[in-house]
């Protein structure tokens, strides 16, 4: 066979191309469009009865306020990832220093994130369980009697317990991202800076923030996104008892627990798009500050 | 629907291999079928006709490791030699088992999921009527519908109180509570010896449906009391079961009766704590006491159960219902050896006495000593009815669980009426909204 150098660049790229894009379509873009699909239908989950009711999951979701009020759980992990992108911003310079065994702190840091999430929810259950927890025990230690509590019982803590185990479980991450940036600012900025007489915040400030912009710029879009899609650790902890349910808990019970899944697949979809709006504003918000994005 | 299309292709093209494979012999099972019931028991040597091989989808995939239904297959096997059972064990069965529904891939006997409605259940069982045992089971009307048989029970559980006699015995209670009051009064017994009274598991949720759904007809007395909440448009009240389940399990949690963590699910540590005496009681089904005896490490003589006094009546009452119902695939390719299969199962295998369920033939008396022991004190047997499939048609749309997490919630709430006003109104709604 003899075929032109473009004929066969067409084929080879085709080719390599092909099978990436029927897994690509078919897991990822072929559920999304039959989400989508499903969320304009009454489908219950079971055989292939399905009746389109048009706008109607919709409707629902808007006129039931049940829906949105739960959106304040997934708050905590909001300001939790706030804390959590703070945090992870203060070891990262830190830790990027020339500080004397970084390496073991950066890992020990990091290690967390490696840990299946899974495993760190049933973890942390023991360590907040009431009467063998370690953590009322260190308490106890510590003659802080007093201080001792129902972590996950206690409605004004609890989800504060848990949006502190998610902290804990990506701070490492975020930390590492944070590192990687401070590592690409020239030293020669900081040094020229120490030569004119700036402080440390000062240099902090003028230097290494508008440097890293863009990162923390991504951090903070991660964690909104993140947040508002809180499951595991709740989920696994506390089954969303004492009022501790997300978001994308509820989804699920409409789904698996109540057979909606029409109306499931609306909320995903209304997820995906407050995700998406979300992260709009913030680009747009931040773009006005001038860098490029 | 193009996906449609090509499922129904690819099952007709297996479908026509199958068929064309067993031509032969599958006029053989049919001449068979007639005289199955006539001779099928009687035939010592083992009914060779009714072959082929069947696919059981179960929920305990604890059986399955341990050898209990190799067992029974083969005891099967030496009346049907030509039949050959495979396992499709699912260890999240109810989750799994619907998806494989859906496919049509669910094997040829299997546990109905318990949320198909009976006008449904057609569309995906083959009806068991020739099978000739409704007249002696119990609960046969549970998943029949236009006059088809479509499930039997595989065992039948009560509710009660299971404990620990050597806590008992160290916190110095020598009589079996019969009133709210003397119940009580044991638990207090019990915590000042150190003993948790009772775990109700509060962490694991659906130990919690035990104050509400599960026990309505045992704390109202009534086994309509379900289905009539179809009719009610305010069926949450403080002075009916749903108040007097409440109110008893907030007592409790008040008094310190319980385990102390309410948020963590310690389900398989409280088996434990159950079987060494830490813990003393709990309020469940019977099926637990083989748990606590077998995962838990208790002496089986240590473990008693008695009926759970509610009220200060006197009398106590306990409430006979269904497991699991064994049901075979409407699109089995064995059809003759599957229903085999299922009276094999309810009738002759002893799976229901195996599993600690009180027997499922009504002519059975049941082995376990605890139930003896629990019959000993003379409850006010109520058999419970088939419940009507608008409840949960009500319950989805009103997105009310009945899991144990409304009873979760509403036993902590501060205000337990308006815990009710908030379930009434969102049943109520969901009423109005399907027309019922």
């Amino acid at each position: 066979m003899n075929l032109s150098y473009k004929t066969q660049r067409i084929i080879i790229i085709t080719s390599f191309l092909a099978l990436p894009l029927v897994l690509l379509l078919l897991f990822t873009y072929y559920p999304s469009v039959m989400l989508v699909y499903y969320s304009f239908t009454d489908w219950d989950g079971f055989g292939f009865d399905v009746n389109f009711v048009g706008l109607k999951n919709y409707r629902e979701i808007f006129s039931n306020p049940e829906y949105f009020q739960i959106l304040r759980n997934n708050l905590y992990y909001f300001i939790g990832g706030l804390v959590q992108t703070a945090l992870a911003l203060f070891f990262a310079v830190i830790l990027n220093s020339k500080l004397k065994g970084r390496n073991v702190f950066r890992v020990i840091l990091f290690l967390p994130y490696i840990l299946h999430q899974v495993a760190i929810a049933i973890m942390f259950q023991t360590v907040y369980h009431t009467s063998y927890g370690s953590l009322n025990k260190l308490l106890e230690v510590l003659g802080l009697e007093a201080w001792k509590q129902q972590w996950l019982g206690n409605p004004a803590i609890n989800d504060w317990a848990l949006a502190f185990v998610s902290l804990w479980m990506y701070m490492g991450y975020n930390m590492v991202i944070f590192i990687g940036a401070l590592q690409s600012i020239s030293d020669d900025l900081y040094e020229a800076a120490r030569i004119d007489g700036a402080n440390a915040w000062q240099s902090f400030w003028h230097i290494t923030m508008p440097s890293i912009k863009n990162v923390v710029e991504l951090m903070l879009i991660l964690t909104l996104s993140g947040a508002l899609q809180a499951f595991t650790v709740p989920y696994i902890m506390t089954l969303g008892a004492n009022d501790t349910s997300t978001f994308l808990m509820k989804t699920l019970d409409v789904a698996f627990k109540f057979n909606q899944f029409g109306l499931a697949s609306a909320l995903a979809v209304v997820l995906l798009l407050m995700v998406a709006v979300v992260v709009l504003i913030q680009r747009l918000i931040l773009r006005e500050g001038g860098t490029r994005v | 629907m193009k996906r449609r299309l090509a499922m129904m292709l690819s099952v007709l093209v297996v479908l026509s291999l199958v068929l064309a494979a067993c031509g032969g012999s599958k006029n053989e099972g049919n001449g068979g079928t007639d005289n199955t019931a006539g001779n099928g028991q009687s035939n010592a040597g083992g009914n060779t006709e009714i072959s082929g091989e069947i696919v059981f989808a179960t929920h305990r995939t604890d059986l399955v490791d341990n050898g209990t239904y190799d067992k029974y297959v083969s005891e099967f096997n030496k009346q049907y030699p030509n039949v050959k059972v495979k396992y499709a064990p699912y260890t999240n069965y109810e989750q799994d088992i619907r998806v494989k529904l859906t496919a049509g891939d669910a094997g040829d006997v299997l546990m109905i999921p318990t949320n198909i409605a009976n006008s449904e259940l057609g569309d995906f069982f083959a009806p068991l009527n020739d099978l000739d045992i409704f007249d002696q089971v119990r609960f046969a009307d549970f998943k029949a519908y236009d006059g088809n048989y479509y499930g039997v029970a595989t065992g039948s559980s009560t509710n009660g109180i299971v404990y620990n006699k050597k806590a008992f015995e160290k916190a110095g209670i020598t009589e079996i509570p019969k009133t709210l009051d003397e119940f009580y009064e044991a638990c207090q017994k019990l915590k000042d010896a150190g003993i948790v009274p009772i775990y109700i598991n509060y962490g694991a949720q659906w130990p919690m449906g035990q104050w509400g759904r599960n026990s309505l007809a045992h704390f109202s007395g009534d086994v309509n009391f379900e289905n009539n909440m179809v009719e009610m448009d305010a069926p949450f009240q403080l002075d009916n079961a749903w108040g007097i389940g409440l109110n008893i399990v907030r007592t409790l949690i008040e008094k310190g009766y319980t385990e102390e963590d309410l948020a963590t699910n310690n389900w398989e540590a409280s088996k434990v704590e159950i079987a060494t005496g830490n813990a003393a009681m709990y309020f469940l089904g019977n099926w637990v006491i083989n748990q606590i005896i077998e995962q838990g490490g208790a002496a089986p003589e240590d473990i008693g159960f008695f009926p759970f006094p509610h009220d200060n009546s006197g009398t106590v009452n306990a409430v006979l219902g269904p497991d699991y119902f064994m049901g075979v695939s409407k699109d089995s390719k064995n059809l003759e050896a599957a229903k085999a299969f299922v009276k094999f199962m309810i009738m002759e295998s002893g799976y229901d006495a195996d599993s600690g369920f009180i027997p499922i033939n009504k002519n059975n008396e049941p082995t376990l000593p605890q139930m003896a022991e629990f019959m000993s004190y003379n409850p006010n047997i109520l058999e419970s009815v088939p419940p009507d499939s608008r409840f949960n048609e009500i319950a989805n749309k009103a997105q009310i669980p009945f899991t144990g997490e409304e009873i979760q919630q509403a036993a902590v709430a501060k205000d337990l009426q308006a815990e009710f006003d908030k379930l009434n109104q969102k049943w109520a709604a969901a009423k109005k909204e399907l027309g019922y």
